[in-house]
């Protein structure tokens, strides 16, 4: 459905923000790994024909939508970092215009999709007066309005509490099927329980690309567990790579990413997949399945 | 209707929607609603409307109309830019921007939107302009009152102005370098120049030659009109004095001629020109010419100018040591010295006006000193504190302000003592020279000191905009540099004519807009 096939874009500058980057996508959910910086925003804004690349080419169906972006702005639904509202309007005006500007015609579809994000009741309430996590579901009917084939969202969830971070993810997970939905976030539980293909970006390059599955898997033997004295706990977690701790009365719990065992006590463990994203952005340089 | 047809549409629906809603549409037609009151005033004052070689012209339907369309082509040809370049400035703080740009909607049906959404409020702030009038009419008329013909006058003279200033406000809003404060103050300077070419083209005889194209104020029709219908050139528009002693003339209609729609429309060239190159600047949004983080896109000249002249901050270092030994105490004199050096350390291009205007000020003879280095010192002074309020407001400093001790009840004090000594910091040596040789113009200068620093804080209080401050003091200083026969005019000492109660007027303006300031502000903290 996309190719990215050897994208780079150089600012002025000179930073390089996305270097050689190339990956061909079909349906799912992707989620987008990366450290802050790492270029993710600006690969997603040169996939939602925001920038153009300095180089490269993104195929949509076999169009180039740098030639053509409009072949792929009919078909796409974009949910920028930090969406905001015009505060004037109500939920329903906002997102009667986003689908005017997209050429829906049908009311019927705005009012289902208010149904879907649980809009429906505040459909007239200005947007103003939303919270963070009301806007964010604005922000994702706006995107799905034109029943788009690829969903871009850009950190979606920043900001919101824990809550409305579950309910976005299931909203996120519902809408997705049959769509191509690219979901970039440095927060790897927003990812874990929805995403088909996970890609992880650093310093602007892919350095992983894979199932969440086969990047467990290549993760498997290099995470470990380790009962450390409170003492010593500040220079271990200088020294390596520490996924997270835990104090109890025998010692702090630490789990370390590393490739070899770290101390003499520590023992192999399951990874989850944030110490595979620690895993693929620290240790292992490139992971392509 | 078609696909681009129903885009458009909707822009212009959304543009209108946000406006309408708006607190300022309902100030801004008050303003003009009242304007028009003053403007009309009663014949048996000694004032009209319109003096026709030192007589005044009976208040017909077509003198009145005239007379406030000209109020109105005028008033929206200035402060219409200011009312309506938030447009494309909007898309980028809501980073809504970012969505309109990844939909299919193109750049030139997004330029027509909001063009047409400019278009529409500024004919309401006609229409409410022409609705005053007639209401005027009623009161202080002196024939039958013809809707049609203040339709007429007011459609032929103030829409050309209208589409000239909604297609200039995106234009600007378009071109990275002409966006934010910069573009604000220059736009003047183009309104002037464009006000001078009228006046040319005028002393030329008003014929059909290219300078007509900028006659975006229809001042060459209308006293072309006069000046041919009553054969003579003394003629005056706007509230002025009269002699009661001469016959009232009568004008009863403006004919519509083939020569004055032809000038009027040619006037709508300029626009069309202006338009196309707001399609060909247009940014859409792209983040490598457009920085969504702060309220400035990182291509505007006084954004440029300021990272250039970033080493000026060297400067105040010898300053900043200044009472640094009891910095550490939270008092109000601390937060207003730290405001004061972060005011110039974000504007290095303020350090440098203040060194070079001191230099002149000493150098120049007084004469000078009034009517040229005055004049470009109250614009510098514009541009260094237009957006001392507004800043916090914008980079949503607020909350973090109110944590520091004492801010959060003297909020307004401690902005207006911030503002004040920055404006000093302009005015202190003229100040001085003045006292000694021109000590009125001295006093003039010193409130219309205040007069800025009040405005600062309490328009910006007021609209959370730079805009309102910056339009009305800049057409504030055009209003005193050509009325030099209207001491009232005179608030910084451009002239050293102003009288002790106008100065106490501009020092009494000054109060009520700290306390209009200060309330708006209570209240917010209540809500």
């Amino acid at each position: 459905m996309l190719d990215i096939q050897h994208v780079t874009k150089r600012f002025k500058n000179g930073v390089v923000a996305v270097a050689d980057f190339s990956l061909t996508l079909k349906q799912g959910v992707l989620g987008l790994l990366g450290p802050n910086g790492a270029g993710k925003t600006t690969l997603m804004q040169m996939i939602a024909t925001i920038t153009l690349p300095t180089s490269g080419t993104i195929l949509f169906h076999g169009e180039d939508i740098c030639r053509s972006p409009d072949v792929l702005r009919r078909r796409l639904g974009y949910l920028p970092q930090d969406f905001g509202v015009y505060d004037n309007l109500t939920a329903l005006e906002f997102l009667s215009y986003i689908a005017a500007l997209k050429g829906v015609r049908n009311p019927r579809k705005i009012q289902e999709l208010l149904e879907i994000v649980n809009l429906h009741t505040e459909a007239h309430r200005l947007a103003g007066t939303f919270s963070g996590g009301t806007k964010q579901r604005l922000g994702i009917a706006q995107a799905l309005v034109n029943d788009p084939d690829i969903v871009i969202v850009d950190e979606p969830t920043a900001g919101l509490d824990p809550e409305e971070r579950v309910r976005f993810r299931n909203i996120l997970s519902d809408v997705g099927v049959g769509k191509l939905v690219i979901l970039s976030t440095h927060i790897v539980s927003d990812i874990e329980a929805v995403a088909t293909h996970i890609a992880v970006m650093n310093k602007g390059q892919l350095i992983a690309s894979s199932s969440p599955e086969q990047l467990l898997q290549m993760t498997q033997g290099n995470v470990w567990e380790a009962i450390v004295p409170s003492e010593q706990f500040d220079v271990v977690r200088a020294q390596y790579k520490t996924s997270r701790a835990v104090r109890r009365p025998d010692g702090v719990h630490v789990r370390i990413v590393h490739h070899e065992q770290p101390l003499d006590n520590a023992s192999h463990v399951e990874p989850d997949l944030e110490e595979a994203f620690i895993f693929a952005v620290n240790v292992e340089k490139s992971l392509h399945v | 209707m078609s696909e681009s047809f129903q885009r458009i549409i909707s822009i212009i629906r959304v543009e209108t929607l946000f406006r309408f809603r708006r607190v300022t549409a309902v100030v801004t037609f008050l303003i003009v609603a009242s304007a028009v009151y003053f403007i009309v005033p009663e014949n048996s004052t000694g004032r009209t409307l319109i003096q026709i070689d030192h007589g005044r012209a009976l208040y017909t339907s077509a003198a009145v109309a005239l007379g406030t369309g000209m109020f109105c082509t005028l008033f929206l040809s200035l402060i219409g830019f200011y009312i309506v370049s938030n447009s494309l400035r909007r898309d980028i703080l809501t980073r809504t921007g970012l969505v309109l740009a990844a939909t299919p909607v193109t750049n030139a049906e997004y330029i027509v939107g909001k063009f047409f959404g400019n278009v529409l409020y500024l004919t309401a702030v006609m229409l409410v302009c022409m609705t005053s009038s007639m209401v005027m009419f009623l009161i202080r008329g002196e024939a039958n009152l013809e809707p049609l013909t203040f339709l007429s006058i007011y459609s032929w003279l103030v829409i050309p102005t209208i589409a000239f200033c909604s297609a200039i406000a995106i234009t600007f809003e378009a071109f990275p370098l002409l966006s934010g404060r910069f573009g604000d103050v220059l736009f003047f300077f183009v309104w002037a120049t464009l006000l001078g070419s009228s006046a040319v083209f005028l002393d030329n005889g008003g014929q059909l030659n290219w300078l007509a194209l900028m006659d975006i104020v229809g001042i060459v029709p209308i006293i072309g009109f006069l000046q041919d219908h009553f054969h003579t050139s003394s003629i005056s528009i706007g509230s002025t004095s009269y002699d009661t002693a001469i016959s009232p003339v009568v004008l009863n209609e403006i004919p519509l001629s083939g020569k004055l729609l032809g000038q009027r429309c040619s006037t709508l060239v300029l626009p069309l020109a202006l338009l196309f190159m707001a399609r060909l600047w247009f940014h859409r949004f792209n983040p490598t010419k457009v920085k969504f983080s702060v309220r400035q896109t990182k291509k505007n000249i006084l954004t440029r100018v300021n990272l250039l002249l970033k080493p000026a901050t060297r400067l105040l270092q010898p300053f900043a040591r200044i009472g640094s030994a009891h910095s550490q105490q939270a008092t109000l004199l601390n937060a207003v010295r730290t405001d004061v050096f972060t005011t110039l350390l974000l504007s290095p291009f303020a350090i440098i006006a203040i060194i070079v205007f001191a230099i002149i000020s000493l150098s120049v003879d007084i004469s000078a000193l009034h009517s040229g280095v005055l004049p470009a010192i109250a614009i510098a002074i514009v541009i260094a504190v237009a957006d001392i309020v507004t800043r916090d407001h914008v980079a949503g400093m607020m909350n973090l302000l109110f944590t520091a001790p004492h801010l959060k009840p003297k909020y307004i004090l401690w902005k207006c003592i911030s503002a004040l000594i920055i404006v000093l910091c302009f005015t202190l040596i003229p100040l001085m020279r003045l006292y000694f040789e021109v000590p009125n113009a001295a006093l003039s200068l010193l409130i219309g000191s205040m007069l800025i620093t009040s405005a600062a804080v309490g328009l910006g209080m007021l609209a959370k905009s730079q805009k309102p401050f910056i339009a009305i003091f800049l057409m504030l200083l055009y209003i005193t540099l050509n009325a030099n026969d209207a001491p009232v005019f005179d608030f910084i000492g451009v002239y050293g004519k102003a009288t002790p109660d106008i100065h106490f007027g501009y020092a009494l303006i000054s109060v009520l807009m700290i306390v209009g300031a200060h309330l708006k502000y209570k209240s917010e903290l209540r809500t």
